[in-house]
């Protein structure tokens, strides 16, 4: 099939009345989701995966796709009119978008960030259907070590990314790895770490995990937090926004839309980092850097466009290799695969109409996003006036159900439960749990593909660096983690200096 | 800090690696068959390296945290006295902790739906709302909602429980028109 028929089956299979209607709902669940504080899109994602169940493959992916794209918008509303960040994403629009908002421009500050959302996320979706077949292509000349190097670039760049504590991440990171150990071994069946108990000799399923994690661990937080955002709430909408002032951003938009391309790529990175950067690099390309964190128009599209741009790029690793580099990828995968789809370059081959109706559904759900945005934004008066313990409620008893949902076996609800506690006690020790989760989806992946890459070449442990993909591959990890650990390394350097110096002038 | 929270900070990777060093020596039931088979790293390899990774960041980490707390003493210290605020938000995570274990390990006795029912009214009140017909309401209502959802849309076989409380789940689904 030509390029041409691919993309028409695709807009046929994203139109088609169900898929759409699907796709919007996807997209208000989102929106509004992103738009409390508290819960994040993440948390949504983990709490629609039981819905998913009984939906068309291609449907399910059009659902938590929608409510991917909406939910890393929503986090804005709450950060320009109330100036409390729906995702750490939206911190960004906190710090220009609420100034606007005390100045009585709440509409003129929304409409930027929708704008400049819908820009970014709009071309990243283009990007993902172009660069994601040529990707794909190249992706089939992978054998195991090549497979195994890009399991581990995954594993490295989510320490190499969290540079303020670079050891608790590994820590989290091989806590979770160690999880996927348990249960029979990929290659001779040996149960490992079952201690007897039968129920986990099939492994611990990481869809449990993450809504464990994510979603209970999140609820918890928030009624002990007990936020009344009710009162926080009076904004006036002010002046109004022309296409002409809007055109005039352009620059802005696409700086913030390239940078969020180029980071969402990285696995482990995502729109927080895209977004915090854009906002940087703004900051200096905009000539108005000394206004910034007054309400400047550019700081707010910048980070805006930079975040939603991470989306589609983002799904690039999960399409192509099937390797997740974020929770909310991670949440598609696992639904990916409850329905039996195995994401990766073949998928392309086998399943040419589901990837191209994912790439016209990204599209258009980002297009679809400034109709949601808008309406969640005029009812945010009273989506504030929910008690946070009600939708809190709501979400453990969707948690449980999504869990059970995963085997229809109540010990899956156990291990989800024990893990929304441990969920818990991770986010009050200020303890980070993403690491967590890609280990557990990861490293059995990375298992079998080394084992497997062992038993085709003899045994031979120098393969993965003779090989010239895996290697680079493999160079680039190690690049990864040089370049996370330098600054930690300088700067315990640069804290202990000043105090040797001290001592020894005391002496 | 406080010296409990110190202690913690200690205590968490010292356990860790404590718990590395148990599992290390209990990776199968059977510790001969991981080096019975024909494979370079055979299927210990993989659990091992992990358990070394992890045994390795928690010493950092552990030794990272005695060579802040030994510079804390020769500043004097930096003790911070808990605030009774922070005491009520802990007695009301473990409080939120229990009821949700609570509830997830009762469904397989009361079945889904009570327990949900019962769930959703308790919560509510640990989350202060005080209205009773809000706390009725979010958890009947709330529960007949997800019963259609999953139940009736979804065909999920959700657990009914033991008797009496399977007989009543029944009736409920009866009286609901989605059994």
């Amino acid at each position: 099939m030509d390029l041409a028929t691919l993309f028409m089956n695709g807009l046929v299979g994203a139109f088609q009345p169900q898929n759409f209607l699907i796709l919007v709902t996807g997209l208000m669940v989102g929106t509004i989701a992103g738009a409390l504080p508290g819960i994040s899109f993440v948390n949504a994602m983990a709490m629609a995966l039981p819905f998913t169940y009984v939906m068309e493959p291609v449907s399910a992916m059009c659902f938590l796709g929608g409510i991917y794209v909406g939910g890393v918008f929503g986090g804005s509303i709450s950060s320009i009119l109330i100036n409390i960040p729906g995702t750490p994403a939206s911190l960004p629009a906190c710090w220009d978008g609420y100034p606007m908002t005390v100045r009585g421009m709440s509409t003129r500050a929304l409409r930027i960030a929708i704008t400049a959302s819908a820009t970014g996320g709009f071309i990243s979706a283009v990007m993902l259907a172009v660069a994601s077949p040529p990707f794909a292509a190249f992706a089939l000349k992978f054998d195991q070590p090549e497979f195994f190097a890009a399991t581990i670039l995954g594993l490295a760049s989510v320490v190499a990314i969290a540079k303020d504590m670079p050891i608790l991440s590994a820590i989290s990171m091989f806590m979770g790895l160690l999880i996927g150990t348990i249960g029979l071994d990929p290659l001779y069946g040996i149960p490992r770490f079952t201690f007897g108990v039968s129920e986990i000799e099939s492994g611990i399923n990481f869809t449990v995990v993450m809504i464990g994690l994510f979603a209970i661990g999140e609820v918890v937080d928030l009624i002990v937090r007990n936020v009344d955002l009710r009162k926080t709430f009076a904004p006036k909408p002010g002046k109004q926004i022309t296409w002409g002032e809007l055109w005039s951003y352009r620059g802005s938009m696409l700086r913030g839309t390239g940078l969020g391309c180029m980071i969402g790529m990285i696995p482990g990175a995502g729109a927080t980092v895209g977004a915090v950067l854009a906002y940087g690099v703004e900051r200096q390309a905009s000539g108005r850097g000394a206004e910034f964190g007054t309400g400047v128009e550019q700081a707010l599209a910048a980070p805006e466009a930079a975040k939603n741009a991470t989306t589609g790029a983002a799904m690039i690793p999960l399409l192509t290799l099937g390797i997740p580099g974020s929770a909310a990828t991670a949440i598609m995968l696992a639904a990916m695969l409850i329905h039996g789809i195995s994401p990766g370059p073949l998928m392309f081959r086998m399943d040419p109409t589901l990837v191209y109706t994912i790439f016209v559904s990204m599209m258009v759900a980002n297009l679809l996003m400034i109709f949601a945005a808008v309406i969640v934004a005029r009812g945010f008066s009273t989506l504030m006036r929910v008690p946070p313990a009600v939708l809190g409620g709501f979400i453990i008893v969707l948690s449980v159900v999504g869990a059970y949902g995963v085997r229809n076996n109540i010990f899956d609800v156990y291990v989800c439960l024990l893990f929304g506690v441990l969920g818990f006690i991770m986010k009050r020790a200020n303890f980070p749990s993403a690491p967590l989760v890609l280990g557990v989806i990861l490293g059995p992946l990375a298992e079998r593909y080394f084992l497997t890459s062992l038993a085709n070449y003899e045994d031979n442990f120098w393969i993965f660096v003779q090989r010239p993909i895996s290697g680079t591959i493999l160079a680039l990890a190690a690049l990864f983690v040089m370049w996370s650990l330098y600054p930690a390394i300088r700067s315990r350097f640069a804290k202990d200096r000043p105090s040797r110096v001290a001592s020894g002038g005391g002496q | 800090m406080t010296l409990s929270n110190r202690l913690i900070r200690v205590g968490f990777p010292t356990g860790i690696i404590a718990l590395c060093a148990f599992l290390w020596f209990n990776i199968a039931r059977n510790p001969a068959a991981l080096d019975s088979v024909p494979n370079a790293v055979g299927p210990g390899g993989w659990p091992r390296a992990m358990l070394i990774g992890l045994a390795f960041f928690c010493f950092l980490a552990l030794l990272a945290e005695l060579l802040e707390w030994r510079r804390s003493i020769r500043r004097g210290g930096d003790v911070a006295i808990p605030s009774k605020e922070r005491e009520g938000s802990q007695i009301l995570a473990l409080a939120g902790v229990g009821i949700i274990l609570i509830y997830g390990f009762s469904i397989p006795y009361v079945g889904f739906a009570l327990a949900t029912v019962v769930f959703l009214a308790v919560w509510c009140i640990l989350g202060r709302v005080r209205s009773p017909i809000t706390v009725l309401l979010v958890s009947v209502i709330g529960t007949i909602v997800l019963l259609y959802m999953f139940v009736a849309l979804a065909k999920m076989p959700l657990n009914r429980g033991v008797e009496p409380f399977s007989s009543a789940t029944v009736s409920l689904y009866r009286l609901l028109r989605i059994y």
